[in-house]
């Protein structure tokens, strides 16, 4: 049998909570907690300890299974049950794990005896080692499926991910970067280096978890409240951060992706895949009538895009295309779960920053979108964060024609043998029942950073409920710019803006 | 004038005759005609040299523009009367559809000429007008849509363009690859002739409206003369013709390419370079259907070389022959014309053909031309002057494929970089993977399957059949690794117990 050591952590020392005290949430006692710890340094970073990590393969890891055993969340019939995971160097930041009942936390210490081993012969990690690689939620055996799979994941490369039951994990999230430099190309990522997950005690209510960042940058609590349905994951984030440095540029629920090609840009015999990724494009809806879909790239070198709003309502990356003879692969990338942030407070002026780095085997995550924040932070100065987090084979709803494909060919050259040579774009929109019979007064608003539009045009199609754009563009002498095109009617957009990056 | 070496001939035993009620047709009255005297009089004729068009004939300066304008006035026609009404339109001559054919109407046994004139015609702009004197011919001729029988329009589903080609379509869909009468090549200097022209055309009443268009054509050049019966059916799957030839040879002939067939392929989902184009693909057929014998079926997806490739099939028995757009998928086109409406052309022999081999030609990417890939099936042996030849078959222009014994159909390559256990992707090591659909179920044990692979370079590295739940469709994936810079010939036959369950597949490949 195993022994849990309990341990009360949120306490100071070995007290024991009061029991006449009105008991505070453990988000609650978490803000408290870390509005003291502001004050000194960074607590033992989980991150620090991971040259314990006994070396494993990611084979080897995925092969240890955590038992089924008597756990604390084995009495608790609507909590989802719990999986931890094996430290791993692949995965190396450590998150120590807590179950909370009634506000009242007792950790679940690392152990080797917590997991199950297929090969005897593999060097274990040492028992003084703290926390775990990563904590899953799983969908209790007697649902639909037989097997035991997870729908959300906190994973020690501070990512979070989750699905819905029948999508599968593609895109993620992670909770906030933050770089002491104004205008940073890179920020460091707050990892989570505690989690508290809370007793469900009442049926339909939403599972809560807590989480603990403690690093130089800043201390403080989030709270995640997780519903799901069968088409749904949401998260609705609520994170008090003290800041313990002044902080240059902040970066708001950082999300990830994989892409390597779509239909828009697939190599000539590079790939026996039609199309390769966990997303194809990233969505932002800026105020209610501009949405902005930027199909994804996997450039030769590395971009970084960024997109001005003016009012954010929400920003994404999607898996659009849903069409499984797009991917013919048996992991079966069109049930990719897209991730969508809908900010509750907003997030006050900003824009979106979106990198794209060449597509390797070995560093698929290629993608990241970012909402940075316009202001600085002050030390000393408390950042309050509220959001959901969507995780979807959906997306939110519009009335706007949505651009679900881009094609691409280049026009032969129209002066002398060094002039730029002309793009065309085709760019699909879906809802032609949006367009009137007559269209006259519609228009095809284009717009180029760089180079200029030669022509545009709007293409029926009456055999499909589709239509087409159709632009050719002429880059200049340097052939990188930002385009965008976007279907109006007087001054209301009829489609989303489609937006491009060009690079050779 | 082209007609001179018919005019020592028993051709003028019934010079050219007319139907006296119309203007249109020769004055001087109607001749005896069968398929017999018209093969019988081709034999005379290949007993003397082919006496090739002048150059000097008349040059027509109509824009394609204009010249689709241009409107034949069937009202004069004989066919345009009666209770078996046909709709056939001949076409006005133009220099861009080179042909001076000259045009017959055969009803119960009797001929008689349909002479150009301006008149026949209507829309033509007058600067552009050919003098009637020079006797031009026409520039081939199409057969149209009967309104009666409910089309919506009035379109053709059959033409003879030009000299040469000739094609027909399904419904209301687009043309699409086409046929020509024979490609030749000769032993002597002029080592490869302009093929052999369609110079006559005789259109046939019919007898009830059930009735096949019937339609004999000769055919005459340097290498040979001959006559042509078409025997033609539309329905609304598509068109049939059963083709009888009778060929006389003049000249020893080194290579006879039967039934040549001619398409337009730019790209598929195999090839398709990046930024090539807004469509997702661009082509009329994307493979060539080949079946020998029973079980024996084979797939050939067409793509495009740097540098033009003839690829050579041997085959001891030929049961069909086509090139097919199997890819129906709209998505796959995204093109106003829909292509994916193309029809296919499969030829089935009747008589058969001999052993010989096929022969398919891509033309290279460089080569400025859309009409860039045909097939032939070529008789082993020479033609020896003096002999002569008959071809009966069958061409099915139509949308499905032709039934295979319920084998499964490939219906799309892929090929990707090979990933070496190193990591490293060098630049001759490939996998294949054939999407195919059909038959082979989602089955526990797949120990009974497997892949015969044959390359002519390099190694196979590996091979599988790969089942994916979800899909009816299965993939069979072979790696391999080129051994030189050569052009790889592949062949990939899916067997069960040695016996084969799917089509088999070839490709002819090449390292950039």
């Amino acid at each position: 049998m195993l022994f849990i050591a309990p341990e009360m952590v949120l306490g100071q020392g070995n007290d024991t909570p009061d029991n006449h005290r009105p008991i505070s949430s453990i988000y609650e006692q978490l803000i408290s907690k870390a509005s003291e710890a502001v004050k000194y340094p960074a607590g033992e970073s989980a991150s620090r300890i991971s040259l314990e990590s006994p070396k494993i393969t990611p084979t080897v890891w995925a092969n240890i299974r955590f038992r089924s055993q008597p756990m604390p969340w084995g009495s608790s019939p609507l909590n989802s049950p719990i999986q931890l995971d094996y430290p791993a160097p692949f995965l190396p930041f450590r998150t120590r794990f807590f179950w909370a009942d009634h506000a009242i936390a007792t950790e679940v210490p690392f152990s080797n005896l917590l997991f199950a081993w297929p090969n005897k012969s593999i060097k274990k990690a040492p028992e003084t080692i703290k926390g775990f690689s990563g904590i899953r939620l799983l969908t209790p055996i007697s649902t639909l499926d037989k097997t035991e799979q997870s729908w959300m994941m906190f994973l020690g490369d501070k990512s979070i991910r989750g699905k819905s039951l029948d999508a599968t994990y593609g895109s993620f999230a992670r909770l906030l970067g933050s770089s002491q430099k104004a205008q940073a190309d890179a920020t460091e990522i707050a990892g989570l280096s505690e989690i508290y997950i809370e007793r469900v005690n009442t049926d339909g209510d939403p599972e809560i978890i807590n989480g603990w960042v403690d690093n130089e940058a800043m201390v403080g609590a989030v709270r995640f409240s997780i519903s799901k349905n069968t088409i749904e994951v949401t998260q609705e984030v609520e994170a008090t951060l003290f800041m313990r440095q002044d902080i240059g540029s902040m970066d708001f629920s950082p999300l990830g992706s994989s892409f390597s090609f779509n239909e828009s840009d697939r190599k000539i015999r590079a790939d026996i895949h039609p199309e390769l990724h966990d997303a194809d494009g990233a969505l932002i809806q800026d105020g209610e009538q501009r949405r902005i879909f930027r199909p994804l790239r996997s450039p030769s070198e590395p971009i970084a895009s960024i997109i001005p709003v003016h009012n954010l309502k929400g920003f994404g990356l999607l898996q659009r295309d849903r069409e499984p003879e797009h991917y013919l692969d048996l992991s079966r990338p069109e049930t990719r779960a897209s991730v969508w942030v809908e900010p509750i407070s907003p997030f006050g002026p900003g824009e979106i920053r979106l990198n794209e780095v060449p597509y390797e085997e070995i560093s698929s995550e290629n993608i990241q979108m970012v909402w940075r924040s316009q202001r600085s932070f002050r030390i000393g100065e408390t950042v309050h964060l509220h959001y959901r987090i969507h995780w979807t084979q959906g997306e939110p709803k519009t009335e706007l024609a949505r651009c679900i494909a881009t094609h691409i060919g280049r026009l032969t050259r129209q002066g002398q043998d060094k002039s730029p040579i002309p793009y065309r774009f085709r760019i699909e929109f879906d809802r032609v029942q949006n367009l009137p019979k007559n269209l006259e007064d519609m228009n095809v608003i284009t717009n180029a950073s760089r180079g200029k539009f030669l022509f545009q045009r709007l293409i029926q199609n009456a055999a499909s409920d589709r239509f087409f754009i159709e632009a050719d563009y002429l880059p200049d002498e340097k052939p990188i710019a930002d385009v965008e095109l976007t279907l109006k009617r007087h001054d209301t957009a009829i489609s989303e803006t489609w937006r491009y990056r060009i690079s050779e | 004038m082209q007609m001179s070496v018919w005019t020592f001939s028993f051709f003028t035993l019934f010079t050219l005759g007319v139907l006296a009620k119309d203007i249109a047709l020769n004055p001087e009255g109607s001749l005896p005609f069968s398929h017999e005297m018209l093969i019988a009089r081709a034999a005379i004729a290949a007993q003397e040299p082919f006496i090739p068009y002048e150059d000097s004939r008349e040059l027509i300066p109509v824009s394609p523009q204009d010249w689709f304008k241009i409107r034949f006035l069937q009202g004069y026609m004989p066919w345009n009367h009666g209770a078996h009404q046909s709709f056939i339109e001949l076409n006005y001559p133009a220099s861009f559809f080179p042909s001076r054919a000259r045009a017959f109407w055969v009803d119960h046994g009797t001929v008689g000429e349909i002479v150009f004139s301006n008149d026949l015609f209507d829309g033509v702009p007058p600067d552009t007008k050919i003098s009637s004197s020079s006797r031009p011919g026409f520039s081939g001729l199409r057969y149209l849509t009967d309104l009666r029988s409910g089309e919506e329009s009035r379109e053709s589903w059959l033409m003879f363009l030009g000299d040469q080609s000739y094609r027909a379509k399904i419904g209301n869909g687009p043309y699409g690859s086409y046929c020509i009468p024979l490609n030749v090549t000769l032993k002597s200097h002029e080592a490869y002739e302009k093929a052999p022209q369609f110079t006559e055309f005789y259109l046939e009443s019919r007898e009830t409206p059930d009735s096949p268009e019937v339609l004999y054509t000769v055919i005459d050049g340097t290498a040979l003369t001959g006559v042509y019966r078409f025997s033609t059916r539309r329905n609304a799957t598509g068109v049939i013709q059963d083709v009888e030839a009778t060929l006389f040879i003049r000249r020893s002939v080194v290579t006879l390419d039967l039934i040549p067939l001619v398409t337009s392929f730019a790209f598929s989902e195999v090839d398709r370079e990046k930024y090539s184009d807004v469509q997702p693909e661009v082509h009329d057929a994307d493979g060539l259907l080949l079946h020998e014998k029973q079980d024996a079926w084979f797939w050939r997806p067409l793509n495009i070389p740097n540098d033009t490739r003839t690829s050579v099939f041997k085959v001891d028995t030929l049961t069909g022959l086509g090139l097919i757009q199997r890819d129906r998928d709209p998505d796959h086109y995204q093109e106003a014309s829909s292509p994916h409406l193309a029809p296919n052309v499969w030829i089935e022999p009747i008589e058969p053909f001999g052993a010989g081999e096929i022969r398919l030609t891509e033309q290279g990417k460089n080569v400025p031309s859309t009409e860039n890939v045909w097939i032939a099936y070529r008789p082993s042996g020479e033609t020896l002057p003096g002999s002569s030849l008959h071809l009966h078959y069958k061409i099915h222009w139509i949308a499905d494929n032709p039934e295979a014994n319920g084998l499964a159909r490939c219906i799309a390559t892929r090929i990707g970089r090979l990933n070496e256990k190193n990591g490293k992707r060098p630049p001759e090591a490939y996998r294949f993977r054939l999407e195919y659909q059909g038959t082979s179920i989602a089955r526990n044990d797949l120990s009974d399957e497997t892949l015969k692979v044959t390359l002519s370079n390099g190694n196979l590295l590996g091979k599988r059949i790969i089942h994916p739940p979800h899909s009816t469709r299965w993939f069979a994936e072979v790696d391999l690794k080129l051994a030189s810079e050569e052009e790889a010939e592949l062949e990939v036959i899916p067997e069960r117990n040695g016996r084969p369950f799917a089509e088999g597949w070839r490709y002819s490949f090449k390292a950039p």
